[in-house]
């Protein structure tokens, strides 16, 4: 049956289904060739054998299942109780428009099953889809014998002939009190019975006991087979019928049971695996989860290589277990990932083999994973097969990742940018005002008329030297800010005391603090600390410079310590406007300058004086004084 | 040496171009005589044939390493050596003073600042000013009878106080690194004089400052030394 519809290009989604049919590479093939280059997803149903499917439809599953994993498409697995409503499912969620069928065969359909019942069906309920059948002949198919062996062990066998033959040696000497009727029908509940708990054949092995027992000691004549009362021989034969009929359903009831809990502990299982991914939030992260994982269920241990940032090739750097990398291994996983290699077991060395799988995402190929297992006890083939699909949630947890980083990267670039910009400006403009005054301060000094004035001329020179401090500040302070960014920074540690530090920066602030009222006061019982004394004395040269900077004239600033068991602390205080709440937190960071402050300054003099602090394994933090005014304390750790 | 009425000579090793017309300009017009160079072999030669009496030394000079220069010059000569340098450079600063500069001025500087450290120099080298009275604000020092005085009323001082007082006056005006400070009172380098150090120090100052936490006359050169102020 093949029908062929006009598709519009865009929008093409095509699913081949695939389930335990040999030579599906072939199928696979075909299917991919009717894609649209470009403008077609495609998809593939893999359709897993459930438990009653015997090892060789696994193994072939298993084999399928890989092969689709390398074809590049998306993967989707599925357990074969009810085919049709799943795969209507999948064609509905996904917006499949073309359904590609090729020998399919899962491991039991229903009457011996055929592609083209399932075809007939999938039409029916989804008639808006193109399903197309691509017969793949001269393959000869592999029966698989094991299918057909129903399980029911010997166990089963003799328990229903033990029960049987109680049955029968209870019975017999009450048969002239109860009558062989009643016995008839005693044999027909213990068929039904047992029809609960045996397989089919037990069952039906019970019933022909019964058959043969009951007419041989029981229907008169006794000893004989012959029956004369017509009513015995449907009785005989009403025994077979509910042996036959309860005994079959059991069967599939029981085996449909066993599909659902090896789906209920697959999806069970498939779900902590895919919290555990989901809980992962870096790309090391993923595959430490990954490992952890691996080894809980499998007993694996795994490691990854993933696609470099900007090319096609597989980059050198390796996530999880490294003692499994050497040059050979990585190009050959550098094969798979190309898929120039169907991935298969290797054996790495006499304790472990290695499997590689392709981490294939919608966007593209993500990497390799290989997946490592104790040499001669790899992952069981029921496993495997999970093993798959987990496989598949690595690979968009792995793609997930990557995009979070590629997202992060994306705008730590557009931040610096932005930083960037604000550099610019704030640099250039604190740059260029100093430089201006001077060069006019300059002409100024060389207009003799101007000049001429001895009142002009201090003003002038005045003028000059503010420009050239506060270039030099800058200078200093950017400079300050590069050692530090370059790691550069080196301390030179040595006790020192609180008064001598805050001393120093007194006297070096003398001329600056003239229009404040400064108050100091360390007591003389602070202990020295081990700081670095010029470094430190930059840190707080920056914040005073901050206060006196940021408060009107007149204002009080002090400059205090205390100290407790473990540190020491510097506040410097002033009785100014303080700082909006919004703005507190922002008060460090680099080139941040609270929203209409008056010019001057580049944002930078707080965020030194906290590093450096930091530097000493200090803290700094800023307040806003209940009584007013901004209050920033250092605290230092007692070395000393 | 020079007699004293004669204009001092000075000799300027910088490779800054403009430092040196500025500098040249403010000690000609101060009464020095000034001699330059931009590098540190010239620098060498012109202090032998100049016979400067303060040499200005830049540490960064294009040829060779101005601790180099300076170790050389210490070979022959004791024309006191003003390192002129830039910040940060603290441990290039203390090596210097160590191995035989005299002082050091950090670079911007103003040129008033700069003619004071020149004549604390020359007097050092000169050894003019070993008057027994040493007097700084309300500070006096008798370095005979060994009386200190603060607003004229006397202050006892421990006789290591005393020493280390008497240590920063006669190098008044010089920045004495800690090294040198230990070497001279204790007579050698242990670790733990420094800390001994910095503990007699704000003692020292508690007795003799005015406003102990604001020293105005023992002031501390942040990883160098201290500095005793000289007016």
């Amino acid at each position: 049956m093949k029908q062929n519809r006009n598709i519009s290009p865009d929008g093409d989604r095509l699913m081949a289904v695939i389930g335990c049919e040999p030579s599906v590479d072939h199928f696979l093939q075909k299917a991919a060739q009717s894609l649209h280059p470009g403008k077609s997803e495609w998809f593939i149903a893999c359709i897993e054998p459930g438990m009653g499917a015997g090892h060789i439809s696994r193994k072939q599953f298993n084999e399928n299942l890989t092969l689709a994993l390398l074809s590049g498409a998306r993967v989707i697995h599925l357990l074969d109780s009810d085919i049709v409503g799943a795969l209507s499912n999948l064609i509905s969620k996904y917006g499949i428009n073309r359904l590609v069928i090729g020998n399919f065969k899962p491991a039991k359909l229903p009457f011996g099953g055929s592609a083209g019942l399932l075809i007939r069906q999938l039409q029916k309920c989804n008639p808006e889809i193109a399903i197309i059948r691509i017969n793949m002949k001269n393959e000869s198919e592999k029966i698989d014998t094991a299918r057909f062996s129903v399980s029911t062990g010997i166990k089963e066998y003799l328990l229903a002939v033990a029960a049987v033959v109680a049955t029968t040696a209870v019975c017999f000497p009450l048969r002239d009190m109860i009558g062989y009727q009643t016995v008839g029908l005693i044999f027909l509940i213990l068929t039904a019975i047992l029809s609960l708990i045996l397989g089919r054949g037990a069952v039906i092995l019970t019933a022909i006991m019964n058959f043969g027992i009951w007419n041989f000691f029981f229907i008169p004549p006794l000893f004989t087979f012959h029956i004369d009362n017509i009513h015995d021989i449907i009785m005989l034969f009403a025994n077979l019928a509910v042996a036959i009929t309860g005994g079959s359903l059991i069967t599939r009831l029981r085996r449909n049971q066993a599909d659902l809990e090896l789906s209920r502990s697959n999806i069970t299982l498939l779900y902590s695996l895919l919290e555990s991914l989901n809980n992962a939030n870096s790309i090391r992260d993923v595959v430490a989860k990954v490992r952890s994982e691996l080894e809980r269920h499998f007993n694996a241990d795994a490691i990854v290589y993933l696609r470099e940032k900007n090319g096609d090739s597989l980059e050198n750097k390796v996530f999880g277990n490294s003692e499994y990398h050497n040059n050979e291994e990585f190009e050959y996983a550098c094969s798979v990932f190309a898929l120039k290699e169907k991935p298969v077991v290797r054996m790495l060395n006499e304790r472990t083999s290695i499997q590689y799988f392709p981490l294939s995402a919608q966007s593209g190929p993500v990497g390799v994973i290989g997946i490592a297992t104790e040499t001669g006890k790899g992952v069981s083939d029921d496993k495997l097969i999970f093993l798959k699909s987990f496989v598949t949630q690595i690979t968009s947890a792995l793609e997930r990742e990557i995009s979070i980083d590629k997202a992060k990267e994306n705008q730590v670039y557009q931040e610096s940018q932005k930083l960037f910009q604000t550099v610019l400006n704030s640099v250039s403009h604190e740059l260029r005002t100093p430089v201006s005054v001077i060069s006019s301060a300059v002409s100024n000094l060389l207009d003799e008329k101007t000049a001429a004035d001895p009142e002009n001329r201090k003003t002038i020179c005045a003028d000059l030297e503010t420009s050239a401090r506060r270039l030099n500040q800058l200078i200093e302070n950017i400079l300050d800010m590069s050692k530090i960014d370059s790691g550069y920074l080196s301390l030179d540690l040595k006790p020192c005391d609180i008064s001598d530090l805050v001393g120093v920066v007194m006297n070096h602030m003398k001329e600056d603090l003239q229009d404040h009222v400064t108050r100091v006061n360390v007591p003389d019982t602070i202990p020295a600390v081990s700081i670095d004394m010029n470094w430190m004395k930059q840190a707080i040269l920056n914040i005073l410079r901050n206060a006196v900077t940021y408060t009107p004239a007149g204002s009080g600033i002090l400059i205090s310590a205390k100290a407790d068991n473990l540190s020491v602390t510097i506040e410097i205080e002033d009785n100014g406007p303080g700082v909006p709440g919004s703005s507190l937190v922002h008060l460090f960071d680099k080139f941040y300058r609270v929203p209409g402050s008056k010019s001057g300054g580049t944002g930078l003099g707080l965020t030194i004086a906290k590093a450096l602090i930091e530097a000493h394994n200090g803290k700094i933090n800023a307040e806003n004084r209940p009584q007013g005014g901004l209050l920033v304390s250092i605290t230092l750790p007692k070395t000393v | 040496m020079d007699s004293g009425s004669a204009k001092p000579r000075i000799l300027i090793i910088d490779d800054e171009m403009q430092i040196r017309r500025l500098l040249r300009i403010t000690l000609e017009a101060n009464g020095y005589l000034v001699a330059e160079t931009d590098n540190g072999k010239n620098g060498t030669l012109m202090a032998a044939m100049e016979h400067p009496d303060v040499i200005l030394l830049d540490l960064g000079l294009p040829d060779t390493d101005g601790l180099q220069v300076l170790e050389r010059l210490r070979e022959w000569s004791t024309a006191p050596v003003i390192i002129l340098s830039v910040r940060d450079e603290e441990k290039t600063m203390i090596r210097a003073l160590d191995s035989g500069a005299d002082d050091y001025i950090t670079k911007p500087f103003n040129t008033g600042e700069l003619l004071a450290r020149i004549r604390v120099a020359i007097r050092h080298a000169m050894r003019t000013d070993e008057s027994p009275i040493f007097t700084m604000g309300n500070l006096s020092v008798d370095l005979t009878s060994r009386i200190v005085k603060v607003n004229n009323e006397e202050v006892r001082l421990t006789a290591l106080e005393y020493n280390l007082l008497s240590l920063m006056i006669r190098n008044a005006g010089k920045v004495l690194t800690h090294a040198f400070i230990i070497k001279a009172i204790w007579g050698n380098a242990y670790a733990d004089n420094a800390q001994t150090l910095r503990v007699h120090m704000a003692q020292l100052r508690r007795k003799i400052e005015e406003n102990p936490s604001i020293p105005e006359i023992l002031i501390t050169e942040p990883g160098v030394g201290y500095r005793l102020v000289q007016d």
